[in-house]
Parts: structure tokens; C-alpha cells; sequence
């Protein structure tokens, strides 16, 4: 048993990414969700949402607490959005998945966890008071970001370069 | 690590799309492998040989750098 889930980890090559076709359903996802955040900002919309937790800074009215029902921006339906469309559009396989464009891919990871992790320092150095607390999602996007457009700039040099 | 995967090549008449297709990688993956940019795995350098019928060492060879 132990030894059948080593193979399937190992020699059978298991590997976490979505089908091709998930590509074209992360850039469908990205452009919703990237309207309707900037529909939501223009137009300074705002919904109710669920809350697991809500923690209300001056507190008059008791609004703090678990389980209650919230005002939000559009941000709370458009971030997840985006995230999910970034990793979908990332980590969707490629049309011809082989060893190389693991390699590729598993690159460009490394190259932006270095640049992420190079902006949180940088921006925990530098930056302070309320808004620092943008920082983590803002790194966390980034790094999403980065890795995506380096990841597909070099697939895309790959699949433009050689003979014939 | 050196390859002589394009003399190889030329010697069966094969194109880099009908190797790439016998081993089930993109053209690509050869031409990267050709100009040494990029080392195979022992699966991949295995069954590029096997086209070939030959041992893998007449394919692939270590360098004095390896």
C-alpha cells in the first residue's frame, strides 16, 4: 500500500495541474472579475455579505462578532475571483505538457517567490502604519502576477525558438 | 552533459516533430536538448536512444565538467 502511493507519486509522474482547456476558463474569470472590480469602485458599490467573523474598529453599535451579515466592496467577490483565475491560467497544463515546461514552470515559481519575498522585506522595511496591512494580499497577487506573465513569456520564447 | 542527437537525427533522416512525436514531447523539448539547453531525464534520454537502437551512452555523454 505505502509502496503504491510512492509510485503514483513518483514514477507515475502525479502531477497537480488542471486540464488544458482550464486556461481559457481563468481568462474568462479574469476579465469578469477584473470588470466587475472596476464597476464596483466607479461606482462605489457595496453588498452584504456572509461573515465568518467581523471585527468592527469603534464598535457603538455591536457589530463585531461571529456569524453576522456585513458590508463590503466588490473587492470580496472580485479578489477570490482573480486568484482562482491566475492559478487557473498558471497552473493549467500546456497544450504539449513534457519535462521541459515543467521545468519551465517550476523556474519561473522559484524566480517569483525571490521577487515576492523581496517585496514583502522591502515593503515591511519602508512602509508603515494602517496601510501596511495591504501588504500580504498585495504580495500574495504579485506573486501570483509575476509568475503567470514570467511563466508565459517563457513558454512563449520556447515555443517560438528552434529550427524548422 | 554533451549530445550527438542532431547527428543522430540527421543519420535516420528524422525531423526534430518525428522524434519529438516518437517520445511524446513537444519539438521544442528536442531542439532545447539539441542546443544543450536543456538535460533530460533518464526516461526521456532512455527513449531517444531507443529510436535510435542505441545504447544511451552513444547519445548522451558526460562532460569533464558533469
Amino acid at each position: 500500500m505505502q509502496r503504491q502511493t510512492f509510485k503514483n507519486l513518483y514514477v507515475m509522474k502525479k502531477n497537480y495541474l488542471f486540464p488544458h482547456y482550464f486556461q481559457w476558463i481563468g481568462w474568462v474569470i479574469a476579465i469578469v472579475s477584473f470588470v466587475v472590480l472596476l464597476l464596483g469602485v466607479i461606482n462605489d458599490i457595496t453588498i452584504r455579505m456572509p461573515a465568518l467573523y467581523v471585527d468592527v474598529f469603534f464598535d457603538d453599535d455591536n457589530k463585531s462578532g461571529f456569524f453576522r451579515m456585513t458590508e463590503s466592496s466588490m473587492y470580496s467577490i472580485a479578489m477570490p475571483l482573480l486568484i482562482i483565475a491566475l492559478i487557473f491560467i498558471g497552473f493549467s497544463k500546456e497544450k504539449v505538457e513534457d519535462e521541459f515546461v515543467q521545468y519551465i514552470r517550476s523556474q519561473s515559481l522559484i524566480w517569483s517567490t525571490y521577487v515576492s519575498a523581496g517585496l514583502f522585506i522591502l515593503g515591511t522595511l519602508l512602509i508603515y502604519g494602517f496601510i501596511y496591512m495591504y501588504i500580504p494580499y498585495f504580495v500574495f497577487f504579485v506573486f501570483l502576477l509575476l509568475f503567470v506573465i514570467k511563466f508565459k513569456i517563457a513558454i512563449h520564447r520556447f515555443n517560438k525558438g528552434g529550427e524548422q | 552533459m554533451k549530445n550527438r542527437l542532431k547527428v543522430a537525427r540527421a543519420e535516420m533522416d528524422l525531423t526534430q516533430e518525428e522524434l519529438a512525436k516518437r517520445i511524446g514531447v513537444s519539438r521544442q523539448t528536442i531542439n532545447a536538448v539539441e542546443s544543450g539547453r536543456y538535460v533530460p531525464s533518464t526516461v526521456l534520454a532512455l527513449k531517444t536512444a531507443q529510436v535510435f537502437g542505441k545504447p544511451v551512452e552513444e547519445i548522451f555523454m558526460l562532460e569533464e565538467t558533469d
